[in-house]
């Protein structure tokens, strides 16, 4: 067929009216796709928006909290007022948990990766907290204490001129958040990857030599390098812990016994899976000793427990003659917790009929056979010692005149409490109730200042604290 | 060749059909989706009214017993639901530990929830995997790390050596490897 007759067909062909209405239904066709993609992208803008609206809110808020925290360190740096200075402590620390939490937030590729800037936030709070309670217990700042201050200080400035460039550019429209990703688009998104992300990588770049700081609080850096005071000096090779697991769990024979690695900072484990039958599928024994003194450290054992047939006053004796066969004497059960058919029962060292709360073990015992499958002695073996208890310099009367009149005293023993830096402190417990409710009342039982209260919750699942 | 055109129109009427039936049946599904959320809003405007009530009559009556349960139980084991699903068990209570670790590490937040929905830090929470069922055994991991057991001894990373496009994190260092995950301080 010629190009001509070709043409002369389509010409016939146009006329015919089932021609035009096959075109109408495919342009009404395009018409509605276009409707659609352009709702589409509308919804995706709008979504952009939003982000992009709370990114900057989160971003100029931690800016904000970030220029009052250098503006009120000063102002605590010249001060000359016990008081004026509380206050101004408690202040920064508002500002730097606020700085924190909206630090958190960003959209940074690797938000992770601003962890050195996030820590400087969290230690700078949690060090001017501490010192306002130092100060309200009318205790001055030390000259070492002031030294770190004004450290911390300078990196707020540094900080916070940093930031005031990096707001500067975003209000400008310089730079943008990039974190929403086009598909479709990977090789313009490496070109500009996230350039307020590497700007933002780029200010905790100055935190390389940040220092180490130890002071009275819960993330002081002396906290994750405590030195257990429980285990014993000699260290045990990898071969000596696997025999002192199979010991540990009463098996002559296993499956299999992986070991996992070597890891903790605070004590150094061996980790061990122990599979005890192939036959039966999915049960493992998880178990970790310590370099150490070759302890057994905390075990868990997977096996799902069936319907309980003992109950807990059964389990208890489960768990307590456990813990006498491994060598945990003088322990004395507090809280439990009753989930998975399991009961979960921690326990306490008691000397001379003190509790000496520091040093746990938990045991969870499985209510269908008794058996033991999870043990966790880790707080035991950081904090227990031989300890040399004082008597206390004030009368249980005297105490008792430190506590609310409206709190309804129904026990009182000697008790022995960490607290959140660390430390112990040696106290007289208050267990009572008030408005229905059950608390335990911490004094300490030479100085009479309240240490903790906690709130105790009992049902029909268990007794915890809160 | 009329034929063949009738044929045609039938075609193109029921794909036009068709597709008008998808746009709203998608439209009908985002609609329930945000019906589901408004329900969110409906539901925590209902309690705090409540709790306004009670305490403007003055008449909250003391409970008995309880009915304890962490807030945040299910968050964490939707997480290690999302993360490590077909994982050995134990490497399930490491992802919680991991969370957990890092609430109380200077660097990161202090609550569960912050620490969980950080961006970029879980994939899961990126992808949309932490909404996937919620297998029995997450929970039961989830509440081993709740309840302090660590498997992982303070290790506050982990990756997957498969999957992970992430430089920066090969460079720290491996303190253990559980099922498919290293995990590294």
């Amino acid at each position: 067929m010629s190009i001509l007759g070709g043409y002369k067909e389509l010409r016939e062909r146009l006329k015919s009216v089932r021609l035009w209405s096959v075109m109408a239904v495919t342009l009404g066709i395009l018409v509605i796709v276009a409707l659609w993609g352009v709702n589409q992208y509308r919804g995706k803008a709008n979504y952009h928006n939003y982000l992009t609206n709370m990114w900057h809110r989160a971003f100029f808020d931690m800016v904000g909290y970030i220029q009052n925290i250098q503006a009120t360190l000063s102002k605590a740096e010249v001060s000359g007022d016990d008081r004026q200075r509380a206050v101004l402590y408690t202040e920064v620390w508002r500002n730097a948990f606020a700085a924190q939490e909206n630090l958190s937030q960003l959209p940074i590729e690797n938000n992770v990766a601003l962890e050195r800037t996030a820590k400087y936030l969290t230690q700078v709070g949690d060090l001017s907290f501490s010192l306002s309670k130092q100060l309200m217990s009318g205790k001055k700042e030390t000259l070492s204490q002031l030294k770190q201050l004004k450290k911390l200080r300078a990196y707020a400035d540094k900080l916070s001129n940093n930031l005031n460039e990096l707001a500067l550019e975003i209000s400008q429209g310089r730079l943008r958040w990039g974190e929403v990703r086009v598909v479709g688009t990977s090789r313009f998104r490496r070109i500009a990857q996230n350039v307020t992300s590497s700007r933002m990588l780029a200010v905790e770049a100055g935190f390389k030599d940040y220092p180490t700081l130890i002071y009275d609080g819960p993330f002081s850096d002396h906290v994750s390098r405590q030195i257990p005071k429980g285990l014993p000096e000699k260290l045990v090779s990898k071969e000596q812990a696997k025999k002192i697991v199979l010991d540990f769990l009463n098996l002559k024979r296993a499956d299999a016994v992986n070991y996992l690695g070597l890891s903790g900072d605070r004590i150094k484990v061996y980790t061990f899976e122990i599979i005890p039958d192939r036959r039966i599928r999915d049960r493992t024994i998880t178990i970790a000793i310590s370099k150490k003194g070759g302890k057994v450290i905390w075990m868990i054992d997977n096996r799902a427990s069936s319907s309980p047939k003992i109950g807990v006053a059964k389990a208890k004796e489960n768990a307590k003659k456990f813990l006498l066969e491994k060598g945990f004497a003088n322990m004395i059960d507090t809280f439990y917790l009753k989930q998975d058919n399991t009961a979960l029962i921690n326990y306490i060292y008691q000397q001379n009929g003190v509790k000496i709360y520091p040093d746990m073990v938990k045991v969870r015992v499985a209510l269908d056979t008794g058996q033991i499958v999870g043990f966790d002695a880790t707080a035991y073996y950081m904090s227990h010692t031989s300890r040399k208890i004082p008597k206390p310099a004030i009368s249980e009367r005297q105490a008792r005149n430190f506590i609310s009149k409206n709190f309804d005293v129904q026990s009182v023993s000697l008790a022995i409490i960490p607290l959140n830096s660390g430390k112990e402190v040696f106290t007289y417990e208050f267990l009572g109730k008030y408005d229905g409710k059950y608390f335990a009342d911490y004094i300490n039982a030479i100085t009479g200042k309240e240490e903790n209260i906690l709130e105790i919750i009992k049902d029909p699942n268990g007794i915890l604290s809160m | 060749m009329g034929k063949l055109l009738k044929k045609y129109s039938l075609f193109i009427l029921l794909l036009l059909i068709s597709f008008i039936l998808s746009v709203y049946s998608a439209k009908l599904i985002y609609d329930i989706k945000k019906a589901s959320y408004e329900n969110i809003e409906k539901k925590l405007e209902k309690a705090l009214e409540s709790t306004n009530k009670e305490v403007l009559n003055e008449s909250i009556e003391t409970q008995g017993s309880t009915s304890y349960q962490n807030k945040d139980l299910y968050l964490l084991a939707r997480v290690i639901n999302g993360e490590a699903r077909g994982e050995p068990y134990i490497g399930q209570v490491a992802i919680g530990a991991v969370v957990i670790n890092r609430t109380k590490h200077p660097g990161f937040p202090k609550t569960i929830s912050g620490v969980i929905y950080q961006p970029g830090a879980f994939s899961c929470v990126s992808d949309g995997q932490i909404n996937a069922k919620l297998e029995p055994t997450a929970l039961k991991a989830a509440r081993d790390a709740l309840n302090g057991w660590d498997p992982t001894n303070g290790c506050i990373y982990y990756y997957n050596p498969a999957k992970t496009t992430n430089r920066w994190i090969w460079s720290r260092k491996v303190m253990l490897v559980i099922g498919k995950h290293r995990f590294a301080k």
